[in-house]
């Protein structure tokens, strides 16, 4: 599907399938056409060409009891500044169908950690605070399918790390979600995740996957007790085509397969007398992961023939 | 319970606690102006008092007015604030402010009248309001034509004295008549002829004691619809016939004459006791008050300021709600929710319409409290309180389709208030404008609340069927063309 607000602006031919029970994130920088796509998968906008099927149907044609089966958190603060927390909760539910019920919205006060707020209004409590009860309005009907426009963003990290053990406890619980955020380290926390950049879909793939992608392969970190000599750094060439050295007596190496890869070091470090201290997988941060994309991204772009 | 009526209840609470938790708008959109409008209803006199100065520079002038003509010809209208025989003088008090009015009396009135012309009384004033110029020159000719009427009461007044100088030869002539129709039945022509030369004597006396007794005479039986023009000349023609060898008709005569003579007695008579102010104000109107509406402007005024403060309240909160919602990004969240266009509308409808209910009842009790009884029924008064309240919340919906900022909203519920003061026949009827331009009046609510409730509150009638009929109609116009816009932000392929 395509929705285009100008030539680098909107999203253009994304093809994505989302399996059910999973949660699926949308990573990229501002700008990138995550809100747009879940506002087409929503059916906030309408495309401008293609087709979005979301639980069997076009968003553009939901019926009231499929949007009841989807919670949606936009990505602004929108809560009724007049209305108590509480209130805001209430109608969220009322917008379902649902009456409040006190015993349901004590449960996710308790599940949003919102009991000392949940009676303030909306000028009284921190954005986290507002960010958590928007969530709960999100939950409020118990929704399968839940899109969450980052949900993250503007808060600090130990309340997102309390926000992505949420969505997990969500996703256990057989919900799929489908996250947006411009935090790359939380694509660790999805199942699958798309990378987007200036409204195209980079690659769709596991958060591992997506390491592999960027890097070829797997790293692994090595750590000697003491630094390398001209003789030793030779003998490992030899061994593993890409090695880079990060300090005299720390290296990383691309391997195809990590597991197999540290044991050949360990072997190859007892055979020439070297002590190891460390010998592990490493996993590069993914915003290395998601410039490396980029700039693939990029190079390509500056490869491929000008269609003019 | 169904899910759509649960998502209106959802809506109908949120309004309520959102306009409840907003202590300062209800004040500012409610309180605020009824508090004006009172102070302006208790100050505001309908006619004004102008501080008047009277300029006689002549004071010798045969026709000057005194204060206390002037006082009653002008009945209130204007304080005498003195006289002053220097025009000059009396200028500069005008220019700087000390009086509003001069009354410039003419030099010698009775010249220029004598030479066929009126005389004239100048008025100056230094007003640029149409309403008040217009009030001046109406106090102005009303004053001439009181003191013309003084004039002529004058006159009348003298000419019913100068009657008086008739009264005795005319007593005379009557009795001589009756001798002579004594003399001529008894055959005794010799007596009656001394008695006809005598006729012609005391008449002669009568016709000639003033040189305007004549006039007086005609003028008088002319204004009393005597059957003859001239009695003076019925009797001489009378006279004449009395002298005649027939004696039978010579009676007859007499008795004739004596019969006229009677009557210009009487008529004289009749004249005299009138009052020259009867002669000179012979007509007066009465006004029958059908409704037997109040006549001051603090009264009028109330019923019709709570219809324009309740469409204004309605206006403003029904726009400032969808445009606010629109603002915070809830458009979006509703697209997404099950929400239907219809639910939230009803939700906004019966929770805003609460609330003005509400507030119409606060302010219609504040209006009993100042003592304005509703005559009509209670039930039409709130029927028309409620299609107001439902037409005006119409108006606020569609009216937020065309703002994209709350400060617009609030800019079109302004333009709307201002609307209703001089299109809806709140401060000026409806019948002062021309039908083209009354177009603009039945766009607004309140033109047909103003007249509903006036019909309800003073007429103590139903509410009259074409302002009944607008009530009606408006709100189902409206609701419809509210639908229409709001459904632009709850559904995507509109918005």
């Amino acid at each position: 599907m395509t929705k285009a607000y100008g030539p680098d602006a909107g999203v253009f031919d994304l093809d994505i399938e989302i399996e059910p029970g999973t949660i699926f994130g949308f990573i990229g920088p501002s700008g990138s056409g995550k809100t747009t796509t879940v506002r087409l998968m929503t059916g906030v906008i309408a495309p401008d060409s293609g087709e979005v099927a979301v639980l069997g149907q076009s968003p553009m044609l939901f019926s009231k009891d499929t949007r009841a089966r989807i919670g949606y958190l936009a990505q602004e603060l929108i809560l009724y500044p007049d209305l108590t927390l509480r209130q805001n909760l209430n109608f969220a539910s009322s917008l379902y169908g649902i009456l409040p019920r006190r015993k349901r919205t004590d449960r996710l006060v308790e599940f949003m950690e919102l009991n000392g707020a949940i009676d303030r209004l909306p000028q009284d409590v921190s954005g986290g605070e507002k960010k958590r009860a928007m969530l709960a309005g999100t939950l409020i009907h118990d929704p399968e399918l839940l899109f969450l426009d980052e949900p993250t963003a503007g808060i600090d990290p130990v309340l997102r790390r309390k926000f992505w053990d949420r969505f997990n406890e969500l996703a256990s619980d057989g919900k799929t979600l489908v996250v947006t955020t411009q935090y790359v380290g939380e694509a660790a926390y999805c199942d699958y995740v798309a990378v987007l950049a200036r409204g195209r879909v980079l690659t769709i793939d596991t958060p591992d996957g997506l390491r592999k992608q960027a890097f070829g392969g797997e790293t692994i970190e090595v750590v000697f007790a003491r630094p390398l000599s001209i003789d030793d750094i030779a003998s490992l060439r030899a061994i593993f085509d890409q090695v880079d050295w990060m300090d005299s007596d720390r290296l990383r190496i691309l391997v195809d397969e990590s597991e197999s890869a540290t044991a050949s070091v360990s072997a190859w470090a007892e055979e020439r007398g070297l002590e190891l201290t460390r010998n592990e997988n490493y996993l590069p941060p993914f915003d290395d992961v998601f410039v490396e994309l980029v700039s693939e991204l990029d190079q390509d772009s500056e490869e491929a023939p000008d269609p003019r | 319970m169904r899910a759509d009526l649960i998502r209106t209840l959802g809506f109908i609470r949120k309004e309520f606690v959102s306009v409840i938790r907003q202590p300062r708008l209800l004040l500012t959109l409610v309180v605020a102006p009824f508090l004006i409008l009172l102070i302006f209803g208790l100050g505001y006199r309908a006619d004004p008092t102008l501080r008047t100065l009277l300029v006689v520079e002549n004071e010798e002038s045969q026709l000057a007015i005194d204060r206390q003509q002037l006082d009653e010809a002008f009945s209130g209208a204007i304080t005498l604030e003195g006289t002053s025989s220097d025009e000059d003088a009396a200028r500069l008090m005008l220019d700087n402010g000390e009086v509003d009015l001069l009354i410039v009396a003419p030099d010698d009135p009775l010249e220029v009248i004598q030479s066929g012309e009126q005389a004239v009384f100048e008025v100056v004033h230094r007003e640029i309001d149409p309403v008040l110029k217009s009030n001046i020159r109406l106090v102005a000719r009303l004053s001439v034509d009181a003191i013309n009427r003084r004039v002529v009461a004058d006159v009348i007044a003298a000419a019913q004295e100068e009657t008086e100088t008739v009264e005795d030869p005319l007593r005379d002539v009557r009795e001589t008549s009756a001798l002579l129709v004594a003399a001529l039945e008894s055959g005794d022509r010799s007596e009656a002829d001394r008695h006809l030369s005598a006729l012609r004597e005391q008449l002669e006396v009568a016709e000639t004691g003033d040189p305007r007794t004549d006039d007086l005479f005609a003028s008088v039986a002319d204004n009393l619809g005597t059957t003859k023009s001239d009695p003076l000349l019925s009797v001489e023609e009378n006279l004449d016939a009395a002298e005649s060898e027939d004696v039978e008709a010579a009676t007859e005569a007499a008795r004739e004459l004596e019969s006229s003579i009677g009557e210009l007695e009487e008529t004289l008579s009749a004249a005299r006791q009138l009052a020259p102010e009867l002669l000179v104000n012979p007509f007066r109107a009465e006004i029958e008050e059908i409704d037997d509406a109040p006549t001051q402007p603090g009264i009028f005024y109330s019923p019709a300021t709570i219809v324009v403060l309740l469409q204004h309240l309605a206006v403003t909160v029904a726009a400032l709600s969808v445009v606010r919602e629109r603002q915070l990004g809830l458009t979006e969240v509703f697209r997404a929710s099950p929400l239907g266009t219809g639910e939230a509308l009803a939700g906004k409808y019966v929770g805003f319409g609460f609330i003005g209910v509400v507030v119409a009842a606060a302010l219609t009790a504040a209006l009993v409290g100042f003592g304005i009884a509703i005559r009509g029924s209670l039930l039409s008064y709130a029927l028309v309180i409620v299609l107001l309240l439902l037409g005006s919340l119409g108006l606020g919906f569609v009216l937020s389709g065309f703002s994209k900022t709350d400060t617009q909203a609030v800019q079109f519920a302004m333009i709307t208030l201002l609307l209703s003061i001089f299109f809806t026949g709140f401060i000026l009827p409806l019948q002062q404008l021309l039908p083209a331009v009354r177009v603009v009046s039945y766009l607004v609510p309140a033109t047909y609340g103003i007249q509903g409730i006036h019909d309800v509150v003073f007429r103590g009638a139903g509410i009259e069927p074409v302002a009944l009929a607008g009530l009606v109609l408006y709100p189902i116009v409206m609701a419809i063309a509210a639908w229409l816009v709001i459904r632009r932000d709850f559904d995507a392929k509109l918005g």
